[in-house]
């Protein structure tokens, strides 16, 4: 079944220019398989865009990226996007996954309760690791992987149907297998360090709303 | 020593045991390297109060038994 998806990825420094690349894989992934994308990428990650492709296209699911506090999400530039009590209600009837810190502390609950059927998002602030060497080429960067795919594999999840709770579970599962392969024996002793890290973003990973929600 | 000394020492030290190349997306800032981020540890700001509570959150946990709970979840079909 063809989904609509939206998707805000701003790109103005380094931590969304890699939320902005994974997220092109999610975009490539969904296109492929028809679903319809509504890709508000850079400058057009803004309030005023968000709310009227929302109003116009009524997508099913919408994929929130940059940083965020426990009450909103930004967009291009760190300008507010979403925010609780003012905008939510654009959240009805949608599952959201928002890859942002601590958004799931009051934003999510608040989108619930105006009208959102599922919100998986983080808790506690999302951490990931980068290798500076790959900087220019974020998608190509295998450090950044071992948290952005695990945070991919929420959508992926979603986008073949599975429910909130089944996608919130594949994801932690692709975090825990990320762990276990950092603590195998054949792991250089610096990539363990990744591990503190890979564990509070799986611990702090929560599905609100209807967790049999689907796409 | 006070304990929160020890847990800044011991969070000081795991950050400088990380690569050089590596840096860390945390926060509303932009991605950090070690440098930066020990001196947040150092002042005691709220980002580095953020990287202390990551590593008690990482130690509670093995010792809470959480930590193994959530390889098992990685084992599981």
């Amino acid at each position: 079944m063809n989904h609509s998806v939206l998707v805000t990825r701003p790109n103005y420094e380094y931590t969304t220019r890699y939320l902005s690349a994974w997220a092109d894989k999610i975009i490539e992934f969904a296109k492929q398989r028809g679903d319809k994308v509504l890709d508000l990428d850079g400058e057009r990650a803004n309030r005023k865009e968000f709310e009227s492709m929302i109003k116009r296209h009524k997508p099913s699911f919408i994929f929130l990226n940059g940083h965020g506090n426990p009450g909103s999400i930004a967009g291009q530039a760190n300008v507010t996007l979403i925010e609780e009590n003012v905008n939510t209600g654009f959240l009805k009837e949608t599952i959201v996954y928002a890859v942002s810190c601590e958004s799931a502390k009051k934003l999510g609950a608040n989108s619930i309760e105006k009208g959102a059927k599922a919100y998986i998002g983080y808790s506690e602030s999302f951490i990931f690791l980068i290798d500076r060497d790959k900087r220019t080429r974020p998608a190509d960067d295998k450090l950044a992987s071992l948290f952005l795919d695990p945070s991919n594999q929420v959508v992926i999840s979603l986008l073949k149907g599975h429910s909130a709770e089944e996608a919130h579970v594949a994801s932690q599962r692709f975090f825990s297998r990320n762990i276990l392969k950092l603590l195998n024996s054949q792991s250089k002793q610096e990539d363990t360090g990744a591990v503190r890290f890979l564990f509070w973003d799986m611990r702090f990973q929560v599905c609100q709303g209807d967790s049999k929600a689907s796409l | 020593m006070d304990v929160e000394q020890q847990i800044k020492d011991l969070v000081i030290a795991r950050l400088e045991a990380l690569p050089e190349n590596v840096e860390i997306s945390i926060g509303s800032k932009d991605a950090l390297n070690k440098t930066d981020l020990i001196r947040h540890v150092k002042d005691g700001d709220d980002l580095g109060r953020k990287i202390m509570e990551v590593e008690m959150n990482f130690l509670r946990s093995m010792k809470e038994g959480s930590f193994y709970e959530s390889l098992r979840i990685g084992n599981e079909a």
